[in-house]
């Protein structure tokens, strides 16, 4: 359902791709100055808080984590985040600030909804937005967007630094990179998307985004200005308007061309440019171009899928995982074909960027690879079973978040695991084999 | 028991402090930068009369079905969301188009305009392809009473064209365009 006046034009796309490309050296070595540490541009803005931040959550920032600490850490954040956006949710309409939000959700859609936005996946708010509170959506959804967003970012820096090996056995701090992709890459980068997307025409670009209660002709002048400013808040920070892959299906649907390109852009950007990092920090630069190749054809897999997105169960994965997942199950799948390669066509050693791989690495890396497709695929099964079983209770909900969680820590904690197993690398055949 | 506390105390400071600045001052702080730089083209929604006077929003649906009006895509108010899946309709809403076809004078074989033949979102139901416009046109005319080339024109004022026009093409604001055949908007 390709809405007229949304055609696919080449000429659009070529402008669109090449001011991408543009960006990608720039932004990919900003994060790479970002995540080793070195004083970047927005230090004197944000070093202070920083600091602070870092003092009051009690994290020294100089100390490194192993790969289980970090996975545990990250488990532990986005945990605690998804329990409290569960909570905001369901009573969202006992809390302050309930507005026009008369009930909570209810516990399956609250359930779906918060795995959405902690995992940061690609699936639009299923419930019309004018149930949630100004709470829910400020204090709720829009900080689960940054932060989803920071700790996937926070993940694939971590595997490179593991990769890379920076420093033995160790593979950065995970609380030190949440906050610095949050201050250093995402606010900054958000608020430049507000602004731009501002000027694209937010009048054109809240076309978009009526919802029912705009549906009113008899709306009065005073009514206009609330929901424009309300519409223009939820546009440029909320699930629809948050700057990376954040439940911005809606966003695709944005009617000038230029926030059409913004949009894209704001979806590809990070992932595009993380590519980069990734060959700047372990000094391999055509894994970067593998990398690309790799998200680009599975970027133009889901495109040319997208009518059957739903109903294909391995391309169904990627509609449940954010950009920079996409990057990161790529570069698990380059490794792995690396090692096939090397050894099955060439019969050299299986080792990847100068690393002997142990069966534990290839066992995490297929279980990253193989695991969460087949339970997602077996998961969104059982929901098409159920949504014909008909009068049922709908299981819809619960099985669509249970498998938005697993798509994307069961590719996160494996890749965080091979990392853990570069950066100790001390012998051959590491422990993880009998 | 204190390590166990200490390693909560890092993700619930983190958290305390992302809610706050993400949740509350990033907010208010983007709201009021737009609201009051871009002011213009935040409120730009309202379609006013001369003296200023807001006659409707931008966002409205066109009036469906009338034969006076021009109509813009089919929307079916009670049901949201008119997909069972992505390929399918719901039967009610299957039931709107045919009607849609119905009231079009057409049977399933005539070529029409796309979007007067789809469901809409809720946003984009005022705009209407410049193709389907025209068809309208006559019919229009006939039921008001005018000649096909002043209905003809008001669609010209009606028609725009968005800003960085690469890849998509003029489109004619339905809302716009009726609250111009009815003489409220000049």
């Amino acid at each position: 359902m390709v809405p007229i006046h949304v055609r696919a034009d080449y000429l659009h796309l070529a402008i669109n791709l090449g001011i991408l490309v543009l960006c990608v050296a720039p932004l990919g070595g900003y994060l790479s100055r970002v995540f080793r540490g070195e004083p970047t541009i927005l230090a004197p803005l944000m070093s202070w808080f920083e600091t602070r931040l870092y003092d009051c959550a009690g994290v020294d920032a100089r100390a490194e984590m192993s790969w289980r600490t970090y996975a545990l850490s990250a488990v532990l954040f986005s945990g605690l985040g998804f329990v409290a956006l569960y909570l905001l949710l369901i009573f969202q309409a006992a809390l302050p600030g309930a507005g026009q939000a008369a009930q909570g959700f209810s516990p399956g859609l609250a359930f779906n909804t918060s795995a959405g936005f902690v995992t940061d996946a690609g699936q639009p708010l299923q419930s019309d937005a004018g149930a949630l509170s100004p709470l829910s959506q400020m204090a709720g959804l829009t900080v689960q967007n940054f932060l989803s967003a920071a700790v996937s970012l926070s993940v694939f820096i971590a595997v490179t630094r593991g990769i890379a090996r920076t420093t033995p056995g160790r593979i950065g701090n995970f609380w030190v990179d949440v906050v610095r992709s949050l201050l250093y890459v995402l606010l900054p980068l958000s608020l430049a998307y507000a602004l731009l997307l501002a000027t694209a025409g937010v009048g054109d670009a809240i076309e978009a985004y009526a919802v029912k209660n705009l549906l009113h002709p008899s709306a009065t002048a005073g009514d206009f200005q609330t929901i424009a400013t309300l519409e223009t808040l939820k546009l440029t920070v909320t699930s629809e308007g948050s700057f990376i892959n954040a439940n911005n299906a809606h966003l695709t649907n944005v009617s000038t061309p230029l926030a059409q390109l913004l949009d894209w852009l704001s979806r590809w950007l990070l992932p595009s440019a993380l590519c980069w990092t990734f060959g700047n920090m372990t000094g391999a630069k055509r894994h970067t171009y593998l990398l690309m190749a790799g998200a680009a054809s599975l970027l133009a897999i889901s495109a040319a899928a997208s009518g059957w997105l739903e109903t294909a169960p391995p391309i169904s994965l990627f509609g449940l995982m954010d950009g920079n997942g996409i990057v990161l199950y790529c570069l698990i799948a380059t490794l792995i074909a690396t090692v096939v390669i090397r050894k099955g066509l060439f019969g050299q050693s299986a080792s990847f960027l100068d690393h002997r791989l142990s069966l534990f690495d290839i066992t995490m890396a297929a279980t990253a690879l193989l695991v969460p497709t087949i339970i997602v695929t077996g998961l969104l099964m059982i929901r098409d079973l159920n949504i014909q079983a008909g009068p049922l209770p709908s299981l819809a909900d619960p099985i669509g978040g249970l498998g938005t969680l697993i798509s994307r820590f069961w590719i996160m904690i494996p890749a965080l695991a091979i990392a853990g197993s570069f950066a100790t690398a001390t012998a051959p055949f590491s422990k993880g084999v009998k | 028991m204190t390590s166990t506390l200490s390693q909560f105390r890092a993700p619930l400071v983190l958290l305390t402090a992302s809610a706050l600045l993400l949740g509350v001052a990033y907010p208010l702080f983007v709201k009021a930068l737009i609201g009051n730089a871009w002011n213009a083209q935040v409120s730009d929604t309202a379609i006013r009369d001369r003296s200023g006077r807001v006659l409707a929003s931008a966002l409205d649906p066109a009036p469906t079905n009338a034969p006076r009006y021009f109509w813009g895509q089919v929307i079916d108010a009670t049901a949201p969301d008119c997909y069972l899946d992505r390929q399918t309709y719901s039967p009610d809403c299957q039931n709107a188009l045919k009607f849609r076809r119905v009231l079009l004078g057409t049977d399933s074989d005539t070529p029409v305009p796309e979007d007067l033949i789809t469901f809409g979102i809720p946003g984009q139901m005022p705009r209407i392809s410049p193709e389907a416009a025209a068809f309208q046109i006559h019919r229009v005319a006939l039921a008001r009473g005018v000649s096909d080339a002043k209905v003809s024109s008001l669609v010209q004022a009606s028609t725009h064209n968005p800003t960085y026009t690469l890849g998509s093409g003029l489109y004619v604001n339905v809302l716009e365009l009726n609250l111009r055949l009815d003489g409220k908007l000049k």
